[in-house]
């Protein structure tokens, strides 16, 4: 046999491991004799069948109902520890904030150092970019109005390598 | 004229239904792809104590977006890509860590305690295998070998080409055969 007759057995294996066709006689005897073809057939056929018992336990209906109490909601559901990470974001965010916008507009007696908000840090990498985006949003729209005043940067004008300072003031 | 039974339905026909008010479509659409979104979170590593959890997640991300489907790739691979981003933001905020549950898995049926031994580390080798390779290839995999997906429709789910589609499926039997012999 070629290599094509493989190439051509191997592209038609997940079909038939999932029962939409079935061997050629000349398929079967191929695979009783090329190694590489029976193994891949194994492969193929091994994940075609894997977690079915799991899946069987899973209650469509359930979840359906869950989906549809959600979208009447119309609001995302969001889990006490996701709540929580938010928080200690919010909370990291503006203690970071105040370390950077603290400096530019002059030393800031007893101002909270880099080890103080470090704690915070790691909840912020369970965070997806939108709701950073959020978070630094919110700041610039209630707690930014606290710290701005004439003349100093706000959120928006920070460069990459600020922003990135940030990040780092507050990861410790 | 009758309304049509959500069960006749195309699921491109079903999403469009939901869209105008009919709660039963969305029924149909979970009852439909419920399992094989659950098998996907399986083979790609998911603990079987989250599975319930994680496949009820890709619904609720998949219906809050879901006017996003382009009906041109196939609805239940788009599902299962909505999965693998959600199991990547569980495994990430999990720092990586990749936990496969050892006990209570599952496993054919089978009388010979030895054969049933070699069956459940095969499967444990085969589920680490897939979870532990590049993204794009463990998609197209298992695009490709449970649901008998295209190339095509991969491409399309994926938003990559065919070629390229086909080259990861390569490379990722490539590896799994290793995890296997």
């Amino acid at each position: 046999m070629t290599g094509t007759v493989c190439d051509t057995l191997r592209d038609r294996m997940p079909d038939i491991a999932l029962g939409r066709a079935e061997w050629s006689d000349d398929e079967a005897r191929h695979l009783e004799s090329c190694a590489e073809c029976v193994t891949e057939w194994r492969l193929v056929s091994l994940t075609a069948t894997m977690g079915a018992a799991v899946a069987d336990r899973v209650d469509p209906a359930r979840i359906a109902e869950a989906v549809l109490e959600d979208r009447r909601a119309g609001t995302p559901v969001v889990s006490i520890r996701r709540r929580a990470a938010w928080a200690a974001g919010v909370v990291a965010v503006a203690a970071a904030l105040l370390l950077v916008f603290g400096g530019l507009l002059g030393p800031a007696p007893e101002s909270p150092t880099t080890a103080d908000a470090g704690w915070l840090g790691p909840e912020l990498d369970d965070l997806e970019t939108t709701e950073l985006i959020l978070v630094l949003d919110q700041l610039e729209t209630t707690s930014m109005d606290v710290l701005y005043q004439p003349g100093a940067s706000s959120v928006d004008e920070l460069e990459t390598g600020e922003l990135e300072d940030v990040l780092q003031a507050w990861e410790g | 004229m009758a309304t049509p039974e959500p069960g006749s339905l195309s699921d491109a026909e079903l999403a469009l239904a939901y869209q105008a008010g009919d709660e039963r479509a969305a029924t149909e659409l979970v009852t439909r792809h419920a399992r094989a979104v659950a098998r996907y979170l399986y083979s790609t590593g998911a603990g079987e104590s989250d599975i319930d959890d994680l496949t009820q997640e890709t619904f609720i991300r998949a219906f809050r977006r879901l006017d996003t489907w382009r009906g041109d790739a196939a609805f239940r691979s788009w599902l299962c890509s909505i999965a693998g981003n959600h199991l990547k933001d569980q495994y990430r905020r999990a720092k990586g860590r990749v936990v496969i549950p050892i006990d209570d898995r599952d496993l054919p049926d089978g009388d010979d305690p030895a054969q049933l031994f070699q069956a459940r580390e095969t499967e444990d080798r085969l589920r680490r295998a897939i979870a532990s390779l590049p993204r794009l290839q463990r998609e197209v995999f298992l695009l490709r070998v449970q649901e008998g997906a295209g190339y095509q429709a991969i491409a399309r789910t994926l938003d990559t080409t065919e070629g390229a589609a086909r080259v990861h499926y390569h490379h990722a039997v490539k590896r799994l055969k290793e995890s296997i012999r």
